[in-house]
């Protein structure tokens, strides 16, 4: 399957510390699965209410997918290590997100781990201390 | 100068003077005079409930009970279709904003005669106004989100009075969170009828700040409950620009699987 060759499941029933008290309800992901993906950043939208990574990912077909993933809005995110800057276009990075029940390409992040070896949390809460991506290729 | 403002300079000493040897403020004195220090609130405040070294801890809510309205309030605001936070409507009122957030902070401005009170989340601003003026009159007062407040400070408690709040839930997704709850949780709403005491007190030499909310809101509960939330200062964080309008990408942007987030075309607002 496609999406197989592009998203390695790891450790089912993981606990979800992300935006709990988020904007909208989180439902539409499954908080019981979360997935690593490794890509590059093509857009960082640090917007209210809440920001979005744009990474595009090999689809292990010689072609790429654009995955969306969702954080948590710029005042949760600024107190937990982000700014603005922190992910930028051409950015190598790998993330662990939980996925869309209905397997479209988008997530709730989980954690990102950039090229630096930082990793950092959704924002309303601190990254997880194990699980995360490990620092991209 | 003149005899009256002779009069009105010395008056002005006595009165500071009074103020600053006693405890409590009079109510006329606290509006014109420089505020003492265990009497000012201003400042930027974070809520402190996940914190387990904090000495205080908030109440949680228990179930209050609702009337058969309430009961089908619940249900209105439990369906995510009618999700205010998703249409970037600040559901939650005052008493969802003062819910002691960890993650918003609040930041009070007190002046003479009133007092501004600046919410990180949905960028509100609330006005309590502490100038000795009362509420307008039923035919004369206009719904809002926020409603129409007034204060005065009973000894080192400002106590303040609010009504004329535009329904909505005091919990849940996109509404600030006043039960601490998940999404799974019951919505509590609260009508157009809300009658919301808050009273506020500094504590520890003005480290933290004690909100206690009476809910009086007969349509919905059939009796008032009451709620204590707390508040460290917290003078290192600085709030920042909340446009939730800015990326709506959950409600606006066509994604299918974010549906359930679509503004409400049905469902009737409970009454």
């Amino acid at each position: 399957m496609l999406r197989r060759s592009l998203v390695i499941a790891i450790a089912a029933g993981a606990t979800f510390a992300g935006p709990a008290l988020a904007h909208h309800s989180f439902a539409m992901f499954d908080r019981t699965k979360s997935v690593m993906i490794e890509g590059t950043v093509r857009e960082f939208q640090w917007t209210n209410p809440h920001s979005w990574i744009q990474v595009v990912v090999p689809n292990g077909k010689g072609g790429t997918a654009e995955w969306s993933i969702e954080c948590g809005s710029p005042n949760m995110m600024s107190r937990q290590g982000w700014n603005s800057h922190v992910l930028n276009p051409g950015d190598k990075v790998g993330l662990v997100m939980h996925p869309m029940r209905d397997g479209s390409p988008a997530g709730s992040l989980v954690s990102v781990t950039l090229k630096d070896g930082r990793v950092l949390g959704p924002g309303g809460a601190p990254a997880p201390t194990t699980g995360n991506a490990p620092p991209p290729k | 100068m003149s005899a009256l403002r002779k009069t009105r300079c010395a008056l002005a000493a006595l009165l500071a003077a009074a103020a600053f040897a006693g405890g409590a403020v009079p109510k006329a004195l606290a509006q014109s005079q420089p505020t003492p220090a265990n009497l000012d609130i201003t400042g930027v405040w974070i809520g402190i409930r996940d914190d387990p070294k904090a000495p205080y801890k908030n109440t949680p809510l228990k179930d209050p009970p609702l009337t058969a309205a309430g009961l089908k309030a619940s249900a209105y605001w439990n369906e995510p279709r009618n999700n205010l936070g998703a249409r970037c409507l600040p559901g939650g009122g005052p008493a969802g904003q003062m819910n002691g957030s960890t993650f918003f902070p609040i930041e009070t401005i007190q002046k003479n005669g009133q007092i501004t009170i600046l919410y990180e989340l949905m960028q509100q601003v609330r006005r309590v106004f502490t100038d000795g003026r009362g509420h307008p009159p039923a035919n004369e007062l206009d719904e809002s989100w926020m409603g129409h407040s007034i204060g005065h400070w009973e000894g080192d408690t400002l106590v303040v009075d609010t009504i004329g709040m535009h329904q909505g839930p005091l919990n849940g997704s996109g509404a600030a969170v006043i039960a601490q709850s998940g999404d799974s949780d019951p919505r509590w709403p609260y009508s157009n009828k809300l009658h919301l005491t808050e009273r506020l007190r500094m504590l520890d030499g003005g480290k933290y700040l004690e909100t206690t909310m009476t809910l009086d809101d007969p349509a919905m509960y059939t009796r008032p409950f009451t709620l204590k939330r707390y508040w460290r200062r917290a003078p290192e964080l600085t709030p920042i620009e909340y446009v939730c309008a800015e990326n709506q990408r959950s409600a606006d942007e066509g994604y299918a699987h974010l549906v359930e987030e679509k503004p409400a075309a049905a469902g009737t607002k409970p009454k």
